[in-house]
This record gives C-alpha cells, sequence and structure tokens, in this order.
C-alpha cells in the first residue's frame, strides 16, 4: 500500500480545505451572525436639494446612470423599464440625497437579459463607501451602515421611510428565493446609508 | 443624539455654503430638519441679537408659531399638518424689535410602500445553495484524507 493512497489522502485534504475556505467565503451569514453594521457618524454635513444624476459604489465596480421614479399602478415605488436595466432609479417624492431624511434609490438585480445595475448589492459590507453625485455637481458621500434582507411585502415602513435626524440613504433590490410570477424574488435587498461628507465633483 | 448632532452638522457645513440660516440685522432663522415629511414634527430655531422676548415664526406650512426665549435663543416645535402640499415652503422670523430673518423649508408627499419595488426579473440572483456544497464537500474530503492516513499508520 504504497505511496498511491498518501498521494490520494493528501490531494483529498487540499481540495477539501480549499472547498471549505470558497463555500465559506460566498455563503450568506444570517444577519444576527453577521458584522454588527456600522453606526452613523455623530457629525454630518445636510445639502440643498438637488436631484441625482449617478452612483458610484468602488467596493463592487458599481458606476451608473440615476434617473427620477415615481409609483408604480399597484403603489410599490416604480422601477427602471426593463431596457434600461444598468440604471438606477431615485423615488422622486424622496428627498434628494444629501437632504435630511431617506433618499431611496431602486435598481434591477437582474432582468431576463442577465445581471442588472444593483446585482452585487447584497455583497456590500457595512463601511462602504457610496458615492452619490447630484445635478448641482457636488457628490454626496454615504457609508453603509447595513445591509439587510426583507419580505417584500412585509418592508418595515419606518425604519425604511420615517428617519428624518440625519441624511440617509436607501438602496433597494430584490434578492433570496426566486418564486417567479407576479412577485418574482421573495425578498427585497436593502442598503441603508448614512451621509458623511460631501465634496464638488 | 439627535438635536446637537445636527446642530453640529450644521456647523459643519458650513464651508460647503449649505443651507447656511439667513442674516438680516444680525437675526437669523432654521428648522430642524429642513427637510421634513407632511405629518411630521420640525424644530424651528432663532436669533434676534438679545433673545430675551417671544417671537413668531410664520409659514404658509405650518401657520404661524410663539418662539420662546431658551439657551440665547428663540425655537418653538411645530408639526407639519398631513395635509400640507409637498414643495418648498419660506418660513420667515418675525422679532419683537422689528426685525426679520427667512429659511427655506423643504416638505416632502411621500408615500411609505411597505410592498417591496420589483426590482428583479431573471431569477439569476438567488439565494443558491452552491456555497453549502462546497463547505460540505470541503468537510467531506478532509475527513475522508484524514481517515485515508490514520488508517493507513494503524496498518503499518
Amino acid at each position: 500500500m504504497p505511496s498511491g493512497t498518501r498521494l490520494v489522502a493528501g490531494a483529498l485534504v487540499l481540495v477539501g480545505v480549499f472547498g471549505i475556505g470558497m463555500g465559506l467565503g460566498q455563503i450568506e451569514l444570517p444577519s444576527w451572525w453577521g458584522p454588527e453594521g456600522k453606526p452613523p457618524p455623530r457629525e454630518f454635513p445636510v445639502l440643498e436639494p438637488s436631484r441625482p444624476t449617478r452612483i458610484a459604489i468602488p467596493s463592487i465596480q458599481l458606476r451608473a446612470p440615476v434617473h427620477g421614479v415615481g409609483l408604480a399602478d399597484d403603489g410599490t415605488i416604480a422601477v427602471p423599464a426593463a431596457t434600461r436595466r444598468h440604471e438606477a432609479g431615485w423615488y422622486d417624492e424622496s428627498p434628494t440625497p444629501g437632504q435630511f431624511g431617506p433618499a431611496i434609490i431602486v435598481g434591477h438585480v437582474d432582468t431576463r437579459t442577465g445581471p442588472a445595475v444593483f446585482h452585487d448589492l447584497r455583497r456590500l459590507r457595512p463601511g462602504a463607501t457610496i458615492e452619490v453625485t447630484r445635478r448641482d455637481r457636488s457628490v454626496a458621500i454615504f457609508e453603509v451602515n447595513t445591509v439587510e434582507r426583507f419580505d417584500k411585502t412585509k418592508l418595515p415602513a419606518r425604519r425604511l421611510y420615517a428617519d428624518f435626524s440625519r441624511p440617509g440613504l436607501r438602496l433597494i433590490t430584490c434578492g433570496g428565493r426566486w418564486v417567479g410570477g407576479e412577485t418574482g424574488y421573495e425578498d427585497n435587498v436593502v442598503v441603508f446609508a448614512s451621509l458623511v461628507k460631501a465634496k464638488m465633483a | 443624539m439627535g438635536r446637537s448632532a445636527a446642530a453640529l452638522g450644521m456647523v459643519a457645513m458650513a464651508c460647503l455654503a449649505l443651507p447656511a440660516p439667513a442674516y438680516a440685522d444680525g437675526a437669523w432663522v432654521e428648522v430642524n430638519p429642513s427637510s421634513i415629511q407632511a405629518g411630521y414634527r420640525v424644530g424651528v430655531r432663532g436669533s434676534c441679537q438679545e433673545n430675551l422676548n417671544d417671537a413668531v415664526a410664520k409659514s404658509k406650512a405650518f401657520g404661524e408659531v410663539k418662539m420662546a426665549p431658551e439657551h440665547g435663543f428663540v425655537v418653538a416645535a411645530v408639526t407639519i399638518p398631513t395635509g400640507a402640499k409637498p414643495g418648498d415652503y419660506e418660513v420667515k422670523l418675525s422679532c419683537a424689535n422689528g426685525s426679520t430673518a427667512t429659511t427655506t423649508m423643504y416638505v416632502l408627499g411621500m408615500d411609505h410602500p411597505t410592498k417591496g419595488p420589483a426590482t428583479g426579473g431573471g431569477g439569476t440572483a438567488g439565494g443558491t445553495s452552491t456555497p453549502l456544497v462546497l463547505t460540505g464537500g470541503g468537510l467531506a474530503a478532509v475527513v475522508a484524507g484524514v481517515g485515508l492516513l490514520t488508517l493507513r499508520r494503524r496498518r503499518a
């Protein structure tokens, strides 16, 4: 029983460790396990209103134009047309990014033709930077507090829309299990972020 | 946290020339938060040089409120009526000594849908079980490998 067995055993261990590493790296940890989230800053700027034009998230190589969206017929926030899947939509009744209150930006995770603008949103981690360029050429710089997932029919309205204590940002896309039909994905992925800085573009 | 942090923020942002309180005769007024949902409460704070007398704040959004002296400012808290139309509103401070100041308040008319937007159409982003399979498979392989080695040692 020669070195053949040893070789096989060694290979098994190597491949196994590699597999575990790969697997653990991709696992989406439940919210009670994951990092605590980064608290919002004690001090922050406040900007005059100006509509968002672009969004950039360096840590997931995201850069996209932003246009205004209203409400859909069913009362939900409308989303960019499937043909504009690489654009994000700012809910035009919400504050502009940098004003007091939660600015809301939605985007597709994917469409029938492939991945879309917010495909990698769920990979965002607390502390990551989100830059929103505005029509007045200022850039509002937000920091991610938490990335969470909610049942699509039970979004936490207060946490999403009612915090006017500071300038905030909510990025919303789809996630969770695909059920198809009218529902699509079962959940919404929501990124909660707070304004930390502002600069001129 | 809320008020003092926001006040600090108001100071910090002065360098960017953002919603700075309006000055006239040394009087100024600010609304915090300066953008707000109809139906919510805001704080109005201002100064009339010597803040020993009551002052008045007026706006088409909330009508007229009395501002009382407090800690060297004149202050008031007011709820924006739920019926207030979204838009920009002037808020005007009128002091007892006749000086005035204005600022702008932005009233929003956001809906609060608890049903999420339809932001997916492809089904490619779902929570797959690949990571779990990888981890489990890897674990099994390691156990098998180590098992093989120990078995071999024992026989030898």
